[in-house]
């Protein structure tokens, strides 16, 4: 009798259940990007959202016709951001849903007044991945957002892809919400974003990205050019599988070099308040096009092709540097190396670091190594012999 | 709660004294007279003069005048044989010519009259009758009041052949049949050692099925061989019509979703269990053999395991042990995961579920319910439909139904799959029992995904699983070996280790270290000092 | 308990004290220690797991000269009757706590990230209800289980292994000791809450074990494996992460599982995470809800289970589970600041009182012989 009585409450009391938590997944929209925009009193948030039934493979309908688009944005605005999305529920039939969300996108005129609501709006959600990429455009966000590339289905995707071969070309830089806010939330260290533009110079406007942005606290502060974020990707350790250009060391043509392994280390020390940083970087690097016509088996010429290697690592390392220096902004993460090898000198000056990072000493020391040239001897016409 | 007791003692008293007014009271011992017509009506009488119990009354000795007669049934006896070795052999025999006392005539039919291996003397007319239930000839002598029964059974019988629910790619393909004498053949003809036991029991108040416990003696664990004894021995009931009624008499939690005990229609099975130091129960009437204890994992394993060699041997069982976890949690992962987690499923195939979605009526779960039901409708009348229809089933079934159903919008293309691939997945175990209990959770753990998603799932997982690990067979535990973790133990549970390293008997089962494999039985060359 | 012995193995309870250790502690302990020491969490993980050594041991050494007893009943012959029930129910009143916040660690976790709408009671109930079929089971089943929550512990540790591997920067990691030696010893302290209930399980599982001798290198062995997996998983936590955004978050091993991924393909796993650390935390719920009742029984001298007296059980944790889990701010604030004034006299003190009861009265039999 007991067991029965036990049986049932057990049992009507889930049958009192409802679902509250049950989407059915076609009442979601799925975002891929978002784009925020600064306007008079508040934000603009544009939201990318891929509309399922060109990804469906065979309609349920058949004779359906295409969509022009692939997706499908919408905008709203609000004094908050979270008030935004709200009232974006006013033109959106379905609920917006976060999860699949592939890169954030912040206009620069934003990001120069103030990003701690986005940030502090991104890191409490739980529908998002601390894995999204974080990205600054000096246009408009919104509009960037509704270019449709021409391989990929989706902007998101093919954002997200062109971010993440900062490797291939060694130009723009990528990073992650997670070591974003790492970098945000230490007051020594800035962080640094990726930098996308548009590419006018195409039939239709593609996206591109070029260069990176730098933070000061949490305010945008200036962007660094190609060269500059190159050497940061140097200290940074990323630059495996890139390439630079270096002028051949007798003709002046230029030679495209492959770096296959590149591997920095950086040493320091505080001498009574000044520090002093030696950056080594270890770079194995192999030649893939050469313009020059010299003969590069030869080990006294491949000697000097790697000096001048040597140098133009240099010079890019060095101009990241002046420009940190400059900006008073220590977005190569110096500061942790210091703190790292020397925590009781650093526990004294920590507070200071924002004025003594001016008079950093920095050392480069570069080694490069081409283990092989792939072809013989250089492409050019010789005379049979006869 | 006093007056709800007494109310339903009172209630108890009623009918107890009730059943007692219908109750038959014990037969007690009726005697035989000395005068045959008496005992012939005696006998037809107790079987209500039924008509297919045949009287045949002849003279033994034309001088003596000796009359005698033979009681049979008809249908159950084998004809030729009362014919020539009782009443051939009486009536034809000279040697008989010279007897004049009854008793004396009787002793010497007994001891050289009747030429058949089965031949004893019976007063008890209820013993009678149920010799003759049995298949058995009566002999009745006037001035006697003995009789002799005579062994004659020769009922109709299914020929040996291929057992019809366990299908093996090798092996041997004889099955057991109805009769069990044909059964314990089989069984010997396999294990030859002298060590193999049989008890007999007869079950059943009405049926009187014999039942038969068969084990090796010395590899068979007495504890359990006593409690199987045990068990059989206090089951009262009116009839037992298949090992069925036997296993849930026996079991020991009936409670549960999950089989306790094995069944098989394979004498190679059953030996290699009796093998292992496991108890066989037979049962006449029925092909299918018991077999105890059992563990979940023996479920997951077939004949032809170990029939063919060990790499294909314990892959196929990896295959069957996925096919069990999917044709379990599949649909219940599929409805919590579009339901509630839709971030786990990658991007594209989540734009594609959505899109396949659009347009259905109902919500995952029912589209589940729907879908499930039609499937087990499917197959149970795949089940029952005569061979001619069960085309037509399979193909309206499958074809017809599922696709319509998509392209008119009732459910989703993605549902159709999931239904089909668990329902295959269904059927690669080989056990039915056990993929019995697979469909029989897998509507509850639905039930759970549907309201709480994926914790819904898991904690009806665990409630399985405790489940699971509390249950056992005849004392020893389900789950074993993973309960008492002994490496040696798993040599053939997930995988099929061959039969050179296969060197003791599972010692929860049988009695502890015997060695089943000699040393260094490995294939190789052997060095000189090896044998 | 009375009926037939209960009997487990070694290697399940070894099982068993591998599962206490790690599921609570890398859900609210990684945040609570990085807010004090930030980098050097998981050193406080290290002292912590081995400050408790030593009281398994004291333990261990006072419970194998009372073969068959569990500490509330061999409490009773050494401090006195009165002292000896007093400490019973305190026991059971702290099995009973831990149980409950056990549980709802559990459901916050859910109603945060997986079932955000989902009322707390629903989820509650129905965790509680698994909870108490297991308690009435009885040991010997969670023993069983915990074999299987060991297998899934490992498969959830490659899983993390596997994925974080690309993203480990060592350089979060150092320097060591950052903030200084002292501030980490004391933030041990506040790890030790999670672990140091040990000694007390390991004093009421004790008469069950089979193996009488090898209990100390069971215990041992179970406590070490079980504090490197959530050491582990601390410093995979820091190197991923960094130790700001840990401190940032309230639970997180959520947010880190997040932050990692096997392939492109499987983005979010992070609720299969969850299904394999629910059995760990399911079995030390589990042990703690045993252990509980079983000290209960034991002081009130109650010899069987009966349905009732778990459906009561099961009422009062619900109810428990609700106050403390309902209100996460609370929650927050009790586990980091208030628990462990009350939890880790208990846990330190009780051993050491025995451990002194027991000195005293072997030397008074020793010295009237």
């Amino acid at each position: 009798m007991k067991k029965i009585a036990v049986v049932l409450i057990i049992i009507f009391s889930f049958l009192q259940t409802g679902c509250w938590n049950a989407r059915e997944i076609d009442e979601l929209a799925f975002v891929l990007s978002v784009g925020i925009d600064k306007i008079d009193n508040g934000f603009k948030v544009t939201v990318q959202v891929a509309s399922p039934e060109t990804y469906g493979k065979t309609p349920s309908g058949s004779g359906a016709a295409q969509k022009s688009k692939p997706f499908w944005t919408a905008s709203s605005t609000g004094t908050t951001i979270f008030e935004a999305i709200r009232n974006m529920s006013s033109i959106s039939s379905r609920r917006i849903f976060w999860s699949h969300i592939k890169v954030i996108i912040i206009s620069e005129q934003l990001a120069r007044s103030n990003t701690l609501e986005i940030f502090d709006f991104f890191s409490r959600n739980p529908e998002l991945r601390l894995r999204t990429l974080v990205a600054v455009t000096p246009d408009d966000a919104g509009k960037l957002l509704d270019v449709v590339p021409v391989m990929e289905e989706d902007p998101a995707i093919y954002l997200e892809k062109i971010i993440n071969n900062k490797n291939l070309n060694g130009k723009s830089y990528s990073i992650m919400l997670k070591d974003f806010l790492e970098d945000y939330l230490d007051p020594n260290v800035g962080s640094v974003t990726s930098r996308i533009i548009f590419d006018n110079s195409q039939s239709e406007p593609v996206l591109k990205t070029s260069g990176a942005y730098v933070f000061d606290g949490d305010k945008l502060s200036a962007s660094l050019n190609e060269g500059e974020t190159r050497g940061l990707l140097w200290i940074k350790n990323k630059m495996n599988d890139s390439i630079m250009v270096v002028n051949c060391p007798y003709d002046g043509m230029s030679t495209t070099l492959e770096i296959k392994k590149a591997k920095s280390s950086i040493k320091s020390y505080l001498d009574d308040e000044v520090s002093h940083f030696t950056i080594k970087v270890d770079v194995t690097a192999i030649i893939t096009e050469q313009s020059c016509l010299t003969d590069f088996n030869d080990s006294q010429k491949l000697n000097e092709l790697e000096k001048s290697l040597e140098a133009a690592i240099r010079n890019d390392i060095h101009s990241t540097i002046n420009t940190a220096k400059d900006l008073k902004i220590d977005y190569p993460g110096l500061s942790r190396i210091l703190h790292k090898q020397h925590k009781d000198e650093w526990n004294q000056i920590s507070s200071k670091w924002n004025e003594l990072f001016r008079n950093t000493e920095v050392a480069i020391d570069v080694k490069v190594n081409i283990p092989h040239v792939s072809l013989a001897k250089p492409l050019e016409p010789t005379k049979a012999k006869n | 709660m006093s007056i709800l007791k007494y109310l339903n003692n009172k209630g108890k008293t009623k009918i107890a004294e009730q059943n007692q007014k219908y109750e038959k009271k014990l037969p007690q011992q009726i005697k035989l007279s000395l005068d045959l017509n008496f005992n012939i009506e005696t006998i037809k009488k107790m079987m209500g003069s039924a008509s297919d119990v045949i009287v045949r009354e002849f003279t033994i000795n034309p001088e003596a005048e000796i009359k005698a007669a033979v009681i049979l049934i008809k249908g159950l006896v084998e004809r030729e044989l009362i014919n020539e070795q009782v009443i051939g052999a009486l009536m034809l025999n000279e040697r008989l010519n010279g007897v004049k006392n009854n008793i004396e005539f009787f002793q010497m039919i007994k001891n050289y009259g009747i030429p058949n291996i089965y031949v004893s003397e019976e007063f008890d007319a209820n013993n009678i009758v149920s010799e003759l239930i049995d298949g058995n000839t009566v002999l009745l002598l006037d001035k006697i009041d003995k009789v002799l029964i005579v062994g004659s059974t020769g009922w109709k019988d299914r020929a040996v052949s291929e057992p019809t629910t366990e299908n093996v790619v090798r092996g041997p393909k004889d099955g057991f049949t109805e009769n069990i004498e044909n059964n314990t053949a089989l069984i010997r003809r396999r294990i030859k050692s002298p060590d193999l036991r049989m008890e007999t029991f007869k079950i059943g108040t009405k049926t009187r099925t014999m039942v038969l416990i068969v084990y090796l003696e010395g590899t068979a664990k007495q504890g359990i061989v006593n409690e199987v004894r045990n068990r059989l021995e206090h089951i009262e009931i009116d009839g037992i019509l298949e090992s069925g009624y036997i296993e849930e008499l026996i079991e020991d939690t009936p409670l549960s979703p999950f089989p306790q005990i094995e069944h098989s229609e394979r004498p190679d099975k059953v030996s290699g269990a009796i093998l292992e130091g496991r108890v066989a129960i037979l049962v006449d009437t029925t092909p299918y053999v018991l077999i105890v204890p059992t563990i979940f994992f023996q479920f997951v394993q077939s004949a032809d395991d170990y029939y063919e060699r060990f790499p294909i041997g314990s892959f196929t069982r990896f295959v069957r042990i996925l096919a069990y976890l999917i044709s379990v949690i599949l649909p219940s992962m599929y409805i919590a995961l579009t339901s509630f987690h839709q971030e786990m499923i990658p991007t594209t195939l989540a734009l594609s579920i959505a899109a396949s979605r659009e347009g259905v009526p109902f919500p995952s779960i029912g589209e589940a319910f729907m879908m499930e039901a039609t499937f087990e409708i499917l197959r149970e009348a795949g089940l029952r439909l005569p061979k001619q229809g069960g085309q037509a089933v399979s193909i309206v079934g499958g074809l017809v139904i599922g696709q319509a159903a998509v392209q008119a919008g009732i459910v989703s293309q993605a549902m159709v799959i999931i239904v089909a691939l668990t329902g295959i997945s269904s059927y690669a175990i080989p056990a039915f029992n056990a993929a019995a209990s697979g469909r029989l959770i897998r509507f509850p753990l639905m039930l759970m995904a549907s309201v709480l998603g994926l914790p819904g799932i898991l904690a009806g997982l665990s409630i399985i699983i405790i489940h699971l690990n509390s249950l056992r067979s005849f004392g020893v535990s389900y789950m074993e070996p993973f309960i008492s973790a002994n490496k040696n133990e798993f040599k053939d549970i997930m995988i099929r280790f061959p039969w050179w390293g296969m060197n003791r008997l599972p010692s929860y089962i049988a009695r502890r270290g015997i060695r089943r494999v000699g040393y260094n039985m490995k294939p190789g060359p052997r060095s000189r000092d090896n044998k | 308990m009375s009926k037939e012995k209960v009997v487990i193995n070694n290697k399940q309870f070894r099982d068993i004290l591998i599962c206490i250790t790690w599921p609570t502690a890398i859900n609210y302990a990684s945040g609570i220690l990085a807010r004090e020491v930030g980098r050097d969490m998981w050193i406080c993980g290290v002292i912590s797991i081995l400050t408790v050594l030593p009281f398994v041991f004291i333990t261990i050494h006072i419970g194998q000269n009372f073969p068959d007893k569990t500490i509330v009943e061999y409490s009773k012959e050494l401090l006195g009757s009165v002292l000896g029930k007093g400490l019973g129910l305190m026991l059971t009143i702290y099995f009973f706590l831990i149980a409950s916040s056990t549980v709802s660690m559990y459901i916050q976790h859910l109603s945060d990230f997986l079932l955000p709408q989902t009322p707390f009671l629903v989820v509650t109930v129905l965790h509680v209800f698994v909870i108490c079929y297991l308690v009435w089971k009885g040991t010997e089943v969670i023993a069983r289980t915990a074999v299987i929550a060991f297998a899934m512990a490992i498969i959830f540790y490659l899983l993390v292994l596997m994925a974080s591997l690309p993203e480990i920067d060592i350089n979060r990691i150092t320097p060591f000791f950052d903030s200084g030696v002292v501030p980490v010893f004391k933030a041990s302290l506040k790890c030790d809450t999670f672990v140091s209930m040990m000694p007390l399980i390991i004093a009421m599982l004790m008469p069950m074990v089979h193996d009488k001798k090898r209990t100390f290198r069971t215990a041992a062995s179970g406590l070490l494996i079980g504090g490197s997996f959530f050491v582990f998983y601390f410093i995979v936590e820091l190197m991923v992460m960094g130790p700001q955004v840990v401190a940032l978050m309230r639970i997180a091993s959520m947010d880190f599982v997040r932050s990692i991924q096997i392939t492109q393909y499987l983005h979010r796993f992070e609720s299969f995470m969850v299904a394999l650390w629910y059995w760990s935390i399911l079995i030390q719920a589990g042990i703690m809800a045993t252990c509980s009742l079983e000290a209960f029984m034991q002081t009130t001298s109650i010899k069987e289970k009966n349905p009732l007296n778990i459906i009561i059980f099961g009422l009062i944790m619900i109810i428990l589970t609700y106050y403390m889990g309902h209100d996460k701010v609370f929650f927050l604030n009790l586990r980091e600041n208030v628990w462990q004034y009350f939890a880790l006299p208990i846990d330190f003190g009780v051993p050491l009182l025995l451990f002194l009861a027991f000195g005293v009265r072997r030397l008074t039999s020793t010295k009237s012989k």
